[in-house]
């Protein structure tokens, strides 16, 4: 018989203090915890820009920007949210808690996580820069189709080099996920015990490292066109612009799950706690997550319909499409299985959650009429498809990053959210999101292009709802950050379990999270 | 820890679960359809995905086998009448210690700053070897415990 003593690797002692620790810091809570206030941050630069869109666009003519800011300021909005807002929230809430949930001490290579965030501040301090270059920014909005985008200025380098550091960044931190979640899962965790948001992440993981590359590659070629005298996407050198759709959309909609399966984890999460039940279809909710991953490489085209293509093309590409409403349908019959005679109470991530479910249902319904054919060429590049994917990412992945902050900030902060000012941001996030996107759905319908910064004056009420509501969303989410500043502050002091009836292992260790845990694998 | 053995041995190693055939798996499973992408567009002529979707495998490659790599070390400490025998490292380069065992004592060292872990030192006769770097300082402090229960105890059988 041996003595065994199994015992995690030990990767750094105590903090480091100041601002060492921060740059230095290996550990998982301290990288997520950087990664989401940098999220933060883009999230507030990225809508401060929408709200010089939403600005001009709230009455007909030219107003306070020249159109060539405004078309700057679209394309930057979109990247900025895309790439600084969303995906980095994503990576933080993985970050802190990937290896609480799978009772890990730290990420597997936790010298690369901290490489991995440190790519993304001088990214984007360059992709920032590029507004103050001769030329402006990028304007060709955020699918960088040539040969508009080649037409931007001495910014156009650094765009591609920006980007390139934003796609390194992410491939690092997809290694980083799948080898901790394979590797360094608790003894008797196996993958079908893995809690639902660790599931999603696997799979996100999955697509980046599948579409990432392809993205490197698509931007690298505009670079060689521009400065190297290729032609891959210039039609006077015998090369093929609409190929560029072809290959930016290969990583563009595996892009758009790679932004909405962790929010699915997260709702998955969220909604057992405060139904106080399990999960319903835990092994349906694995697999349809799976089906969406697959069928995210095999739709791309349906963004392409008014390009042109063979009729059997489009045929493949819009039942493909709505191929994905069946495994989201079923994420959603499950969502609403979970709540059916459950003990629901309604704290803050529970109203986020429903608030998920309900208005990205709408989005992923727009989403179905824009997959029709006949239907999206009439709808292509107007507002109705600005609210289809608004919908999609803000009440969708968004509110459920908004939601997974208030559900575990207590583990990590140690106290209690102010409940009250929480709800008040539901409340007034929700009716303004709503006032901000809807109308959109109608003004597109009746045919206003998206990105023009002047317009019909027949789109006027619409258009002024919609700025009311961008300032109103823009607003109350200051109410978030001072809810947060207060949280980090002091507060109640939560206990290790915050909640009623949560499942899994973070809710084992005290609030807050010590810096180290799990040394020791728990027993799953 | 099981003290039953009549010749005790004790042997440390890092959480990993990781074997060399899951990771190779598991770099298959993802290979597979990155390179098929990359080959797609590489054939249709836009051949710059190919060295990206390289770099990243080589990348993941990497990750994986340092895992698998870090996963495999062991520290090994045998017992028995006249000696104590620490074998240590991964199975293609390992070290052999030896130290006679009435003479042998654990100890730990503090860390060389105060927030640095602790070192546990086993040595006899003016050499020492460092073992437990990949455990708590918990840990550390209760495995140095039971080498000197095990340095001290009697009637261990001959090996």
């Amino acid at each position: 018989m041996s003595d065994s003593t199994h015992a995690a690797e030990h990767h750094d002692g105590p903090h480091a203090k100041g601002l060492w620790r921060w740059l230095t810091t290996t550990n998982h809570k301290d990288i997520g915890t950087l990664y989401l206030v940098f999220s933060l941050v883009m999230f507030l630069v990225g809508g401060a820009m929408a709200l010089i869109i939403r600005s001009e666009l709230f009455q007909p003519g030219l107003q306070l920007v020249d159109p060539h800011f405004f078309n700057q300021m679209t394309t930057m909005h979109a990247l900025v949210m895309i790439f600084g807002a969303l995906m980095p929230a994503f990576v933080g809430l993985a970050n802190w808690q990937i290896p609480l949930m799978v009772g890990a001490p730290d990420m597997a290579l936790p010298r690369m996580n901290n490489w991995s965030f440190w790519i993304l501040p001088p990214a984007f301090l360059l992709l920032i820069a590029t507004l103050f270059m001769p030329g402006g920014a990028p304007a060709g909005g955020w699918t960088l189709y040539p040969p508009l985008i080649l037409q931007t200025g001495e910014a156009f380098p650094f765009v591609v080099f920006s980007l390139h550091l934003l796609g390194a960044s992410s491939i690092l931190g997809a290694i980083n996920i799948i080898v901790t979640i394979t590797n360094m899962r608790a003894p008797g965790m196996g993958f079908m015990k893995m809690p639902m948001f660790v599931w999603t992440w696997l799979i996100t993981a999955y697509l980046l490292i599948g579409a990432m590359p392809v993205l490197a590659g698509a931007i690298t070629m505009l670079l060689t066109d521009r400065y190297f005298g290729t032609t891959f996407f210039l039609a006077a050198g015998g090369g093929d612009p609409v190929m560029f759709q072809h290959i930016f959309w290969f990583f563009g909609h595996p892009e758009v799950y790679i932004l909405i399966l962790p929010a699915f984890g997260i709702i998955s999460q969220i909604i057992p706690t405060f139904s106080r039940k399990p999960l319903f279809g835990y092994t349906s909710m694995v697999v349809a997550t799976s089906a969406i991953a697959f069928l995210s490489y095999v739709v791309w085209a349906h963004h392409m319909f008014t390009t042109g293509m063979p009729q059997a093309g489009m045929l493949f590409f819009m039942i493909s499409t709505m191929f994905i409403a069946v495994p989201t349908g079923v994420k959603i019959f499950n969502w609403l299985a979970t709540l059916w005679r459950g003990s629901i109470s309604f704290e803050t991530p529970m109203l986020f959650a429903l608030a998920f479910v309900i208005l990205f249902t709408i989005g992923g319904f727009s989403g179905l009429m824009l997959a029709l054919v006949p239907a999206d060429i009439q709808y292509h590049d107007t507002y109705f498809v600005v609210a289809h994917f608004h919908y999609v990412l803000v009440p969708g992945a968004i509110f459920s990053v908004i939601a997974a902050v208030y559900y575990w900030l207590p583990k990590w902060t140690g106290h209690r959210y102010d409940e009250t000012l929480g709800k008040w941001h539901f409340w007034l996030s929700t009716i303004f999101v709503n006032v901000l996107f809807f109308p959109q759905h109608f003004l597109g319908l009746a045919s206003m292009p998206r990105r023009i910064p002047d317009y019909s004056v027949q789109f006027t009420e619409f258009n002024m709802i919609s700025s009311i509501g961008a300032f109103g969303f823009g607003l109350s989410q200051l109410l978030f950050v001072w809810v947060l500043v207060k949280c980090v502050r002091g507060g109640a002091k939560a206990s290790a379990k915050v909640w009623d009836e949560p499942n899994g292992l973070e809710w084992t260790v005290p609030s807050p999270a010590p810096y180290h845990t799990f040394e020791t694998p728990p027993k799953v | 820890m099981d003290t039953g053995d009549p010749a005790p041995r004790i042997v440390i190693r890092p959480n990993c679960n990781f074997s060399g055939r899951g990771a190779a798996l598991i770099f298959c499973v993802m290979t597979l359809p990155v390179l098929v992408v990359a080959a797609f567009w590489a054939l249709k002529g836009y051949w710059l995905v190919l060295p990206f979707a390289g770099l990243e495998l080589l990348l993941l490659g990497a990750a994986l086998a340092i895992t698998v790599r870090r996963g495999r070390y062991r520290e090994v400490i045998r017992f028995d009448r006249r000696h104590v025998r620490v074998r240590r490292g991964y199975a293609e380069r390992q070290e052999h210690v030896e130290f006679a065992r009435p003479w042998t004592r654990a100890w730990i060292e503090p860390g060389a700053k105060p927030a640095m872990p602790g070192r546990l030192f086993l040595g006899a006769s003016g050499s020492r070897c460092e073992l437990a770097a990949c455990l708590t300082e918990e840990e550390r402090h209760s495995l140095c415990r039971r080498l000197r229960e095990l340095t001290r105890a009697p009637a261990l059988p001959e090996n």
